[in-house]
């Protein structure tokens, strides 16, 4: 790297007798000598790489932490199921009596298929999932599928400071999305004020380079030096906080990271060189730049999620609590009336099988048919709310830019949906093996006990795994045309003012 | 519209300088067509702001009615019914949106709005609502609290910057000074100047939340206290831009140059607003941990194994039978003249309620130890000391949570016991067949939920808005001193 300028300038020097030498070449090699002995840029580029490797280390101890958390509700599984099966087993050989209550025994299909037996269901950590916590801390980290109500398992949420989630954490996607760009911005705020300011600018106007390759090179150095530092602490962090990262498709999501880091950075320098090309001095170019982040970073994205909110409210979760409610108190009522029927037809005959029993299941059934219809309309118009703002997404690269490294952590909107999708599916095939039980009357065997339905962590569809890529895919094209625009512009205006 | 300096004084009408330097930075404010535009995005940023509040508050309190309403209907709909079995269906206790969440929602959407009040369990509070929203939700909600807190300081940044460094470039420093202003009457103007316009917006601020509360047509009617907890908010909000405004003019006063002024104050803007809070939340989760939902729940269960719950078999349950047998002088339960099955829920479930007060109590004094240790530096990176100020006067921090978390658990043991003690009055032994009328059902209320007075919510602050002051106090002693003694090349 060091000995690039020299040979840049060696190659510079007689530029007037070669017009091929490259002036985007010379000034990047003259930007670097001069790059070299800046502690301002040394500075910048020590912090980013300070807090990239923070993020790292804080993302890994978040790691752990759902891992531990996952471990002790497989452990709570294991001793549950256990407790079952050896009650069931000392039943069967006839060493205990079977409890009295129908929700303690182990052979009542129903009562275990919606406490005692719930199964455990959870996302596994993508390769990548140290980089960004997007959603993966507002959804509970395992979820214990039961055949009750879906809503009684699918919103009992983990334990957590709400104010710790109204802030967010320090993950790599903050130092990326926020971080990194106002260091860009530092770096390359006065690249062409700065030259103005110190008088340097006539010496480069004298020469015969285009102004605009000049500021390219010179950029190229400043803002390249940056994303270049930023990319390799991400991956040295990676390799030594968390080598899985490289693993299991990991390579991919990494190069594909690479990428995005790259042009978001070529976006901001592009915004730099942008306000530039106006002429103005550095201090109107600062206050400028920072404006335009705080318009991107800030401004926008909560514009967006206020004008989402308002045309497509998110739905009360109240409704489907009352029309759950409602069902139950239906159900019951039906069920009043039929055992009421009975006994005035039959007086002498004693109610068939567990009545406590066949009242849960009945209860259970219809309230999960309402709480399911209900769901189904919440989540459409959840869908709504957040195709708008995918829509107006497009305007704001760093919400492109954050929503594609949360896709490339595995904790984007896709990857959750499929995830609950899937929950959804597991629920229905839990239900069916239980309530099919229950419905005929059939004890729970230890044969059952083995053949409980098992979630699937990793049966993710490529379907979800292609509507991924192609939403990274989507919002890097989106700041790569960007990035592509804006320089296009400046380049035109600056060429145009000579 | 302001007189050249001097011009009085040639007319024999001393001249107040600080009044001078405060007109003359005024008009430079009016002149320029940047602070204008400034002014007005800002404007209109805390406008939108209110609107969208507004529309979102009234659709949470129309939604929170419906609830109400929805869930009463169900409970009274029950019919004839076991009290216990009625206990069992319960009700929801709905959190209402407080009309100050206008001004910052705070932890609302992040704490969940229902809980479940269900016999012999005290359940978490559920459905966060910020689990419906987009990604790009957590990047930033546009609300009178976000402009206040991270575009205002910004602007007073941008006010104070070049105060004297900017003067000291034009050349025009040494030339004020040797006409004999002192340089604190420059720093008393210049801040003065910049002051009004923070203040003068911050104010405007405070009239359009007044008018948002009073266009919000709430079942929850405007408290007394609001007024009490509007002047809590002007005055974290107003020690915070003055602070950065003082600090933006001593760093003017002493730095090099106007650019390096900013970038130095903008480093600090951008540590205090964004990094700080983040890097709070990790270093208190780690000095301070919580348990996950599984620990929480499995030593919930733990204790409560000692409770005998449904069990007959339980052996606290037989020793309670004995006690309750030799208290009423008989042998057999049937023999008791109340029944047996209403007292022992009602042993039992006041022995549950020992154990959730235990443990909800630790959980929630856990997270505010974890709340107060956020806001410790607070005097050094204010935003970490006004977050919790304007959730609390907003009425939508932990602490309030937790309010309304307790109120909802004193009416679930008040079902509790009135089911029991129907069971107890009017319930035969050995008959599992009884049923209380409907009528029963009405007689239980309905939860209605009182948000704590302004003094509670003061009461709560009292380290934080301390902390505000300390930090807005050094920044103008910090300004003072640098004033003194400007750099002047």
């Amino acid at each position: 790297m060091k000995t690039t300028p020299a040979t840049t300038l060696e190659r510079a020097e007689p530029r007037i007798d070669r017009p091929r030498t490259s002036p985007f070449r010379a000034a990047m090699g003259c930007e670097w000598r001069l790059a070299r002995d800046d502690f301002a840029w040394w500075a910048a580029v020590a912090l980013l790489v300070g807090c990239v490797a923070y993020a790292i280390q804080e993302g890994r101890a978040r790691i752990d932490a759902r891992a531990r958390a996952l471990a002790e509700a497989a452990l709570d599984e294991e001793r549950r199921l256990g407790a079952l099966t050896v009650l069931l087993g000392r039943i069967d050989r006839g060493e205990e009596k079977a409890p009295a209550a129908p929700y303690r025994d182990p052979r009542n299909a129903i009562y275990v298929g919606r406490g005692q037996g719930a199964a455990l269901a959870h996302l596994p950590d993508a390769p990548l999932a140290i980089a960004a916590v997007g959603l993966s801390d507002l959804y509970p980290q395992v979820l214990k599928v039961s055949a009750g109500i879906r809503d009684g398992f699918l919103f009992a949420d983990e334990i957590a400071n709400p104010a710790g989630l109204l802030h967010g954490g320090f993950d790599l996607a903050f130092v990326l999305v926020s971080l990194y760009p106002m260091l860009l911005l530092a770096v390359c705020y006065n690249v062409l004020s700065g030259e103005r300011e110190q008088g340097t600018l006539a010496l480069l106007a004298a020469s015969s380079a285009p102004l605009a390759r000049v500021l390219l090179g010179k950029l190229a150095v400043r803002a390249g030096g940056l994303t270049a530092a930023a990319i390799v602490a991400a991956w040295v962090g990676l390799a030594l906080a968390h080598p899985s990262s490289f693993r299991g498709g990991g390579l991919m999501r990494l190069t594909a990271f690479t990428g995005a880091v790259a042009l978001y950075g070529a976006f901001w320098t592009a915004l730099a060189l942008f306000v530039n090309s106006f002429r103005r001095d550095s201090a109107f170019n600062a206050v400028a730049l920072v404006m335009a982040w705080v318009v991107l970073l800030l401004v926008a994205p909560a514009t967006i999620n206020a004008a989402a909110q308002v045309l497509y409210p998110a739905p009360a979760r109240s409704e489907m609590i009352e029309e759950v409610r409602a069902a139950s108190v239906d159900a019951e009522r039906d069920l009043d009336a039929a055992e009421a029927r009975y006994r005035e037809e039959h007086a002498e005959a004693k109610p068939a099988g567990d009545g406590r029993s066949r009242r849960t299941l009945e209860v259970t059934i219809a309230a999960d048919a309402r709480a399911d219809e209900v769901l189904a309309r919440q989540e459409a118009r959840i869908r709504e709310q957040r195709a708008l703002c995918d829509r107006l997404a497009f305007l704001a690269p760093p919400i492109m830019f954050h929503d594609a490294l949360a896709e490339l952590a595995g904790n984007g909107h896709t990857r959750w949906d499929d995830y609950l999708a899937r929950v959804a599916d597991f629920h229905e095939t839990w239900k069916s093996f239980f309530v099919d039980r229950a419905g005929r009357d059939a004890r729970l065997t230890a044969d059952d006990y083995a053949h409980f339905p098992r979630f699937d962590p990793d049966a993710s569809g490529p379907a979800s795994a292609d509507a991924s890529a192609r939403r990274v895919a989507a919002s890097l094209a989106s700041i790569a045309l960007a990035a592509v625009v804006l320089f296009a512009w400046s380049t035109r205006r600056l060429a145009r003012a000579g | 519209m302001t007189r050249p300096a001097g011009s009085t004084a040639e007319l024999g009408v001393p001249v107040n300088p600080i009044a001078t330097v405060a007109r003359k930075e005024w008009l430079d404010v009016r002149r320029d067509s940047r602070w204008r535009a400034l002014v007005v995005v800002t404007l209109l940023l805390m406008l939108a702001s209110l609107a969208t509040g507004l529309a979102q508050i009234r659709r949470l309190e129309a939604e929170h009615r419906a609830a109400e309403q929805g869930d009463r209907r169900a409970w009274t709909a029950q019919g004839a019914k076991n009290p216990h079995s009625a206990a069992h269906f319960g009700q929801y206790a709905f959190k209402p949106a407080g009309p100050l969440a206008l001004a910052d929602p705070g932890v609302d959407a992040y704490a969940g709005n229902a809980a479940y009040l269900e016999a012999h369990k005290q359940n978490e509070v559920q459905f966060r609502a910020a689990r419906d929203a987009t990604l790009a939700a957590r990047m930033g909600r546009l609300t009178p609290a976000f402009v206040l807190q991270t575009v205002m300081p910004l602007m007073a940044l941008l006010l104070g910057f070049s105060a004297f460094s900017g003067e000291r470039e034009k050349g025009t420093l040494p030339q004020l000074l040797s006409l004999g202003v002192r340089p604190t009457h420059l720093l008393l103007g210049k801040g003065l100047a910049g002051a009004g316009v923070l203040l003068g917006l911050l104010a405007l601020a405070c009239v359009g939340l007044a008018a948002g509360l009073r266009a919000i047509p709430s079942g929850h009617e405007a408290q007394a206290g609001d007024g009490l907890r509007t002047a809590g908010l002007f005055l974290a909000y107003a020690l915070y831009l003055v602070g950065f405004l003082a600090l933006a003019l001593a760093v003017s006063a002493r730095a090099p140059s106007s650019r390096s002024a900013l970038v130095g104050l903008l480093g600090f803007w951008l540590v205090n607003t964004f990094v700080a809070p983040r890097l709070a939340t990790d270093v208190v989760d780690e000095a301070l941990p919580l348990p996950t939902a599984q620990a929480f729940r499995d030593a919930v269960a733990a204790d409560k194994r000692a409770l005998f719950g449904h069990d007959e078999t339980h052996p606290g349950f037989v020793a309670f039978r004995d006690r309750v047998l030799a208290r009423y002088g008989v042998k057999r339960v049937e023999d008791l003249p109340v029944s047996f099955r209403g007292l022992s829920l009602r042993e039992d479930d006041e022995a549950g309620y020992r154990i959730f007060d235990r443990h909800f109590g630790r959980l929630e004094a856990e997270i505010e130890r974890q709340d107060a240790l956020r806001s410790l530096p607070g005097f050094l990176f204010p935003m970490l000391a006004l977050q919790p100020v304007s959730m609390a006067m907003a009425g939508t921090d932990n602490r309030h949570h937790h309010h309304f978390v307790r109120a909802a658990e004193a009416h679930r043991r008040a079902i509790q016991t009135a089911a029991s003690q129907d069971l107890i009055d009017h319930a035969r032994n050995g008959d599992e067949s009884y049923v209380a009328p409907a009528s029963l059902w009405d007689a239980i209320p309905a939860f209605h939920y009182e948000r704590p007075g302004a003094a509670w919510a003061w009461r709560g602050q009292a380290a934080n808005l301390a902390s505000l002051a300390a930090w807005s106090s050094a920044c103008c002693l910090l300004a003072w001193a640098a004033a003194r003694r400007p750099r002047l090349s």
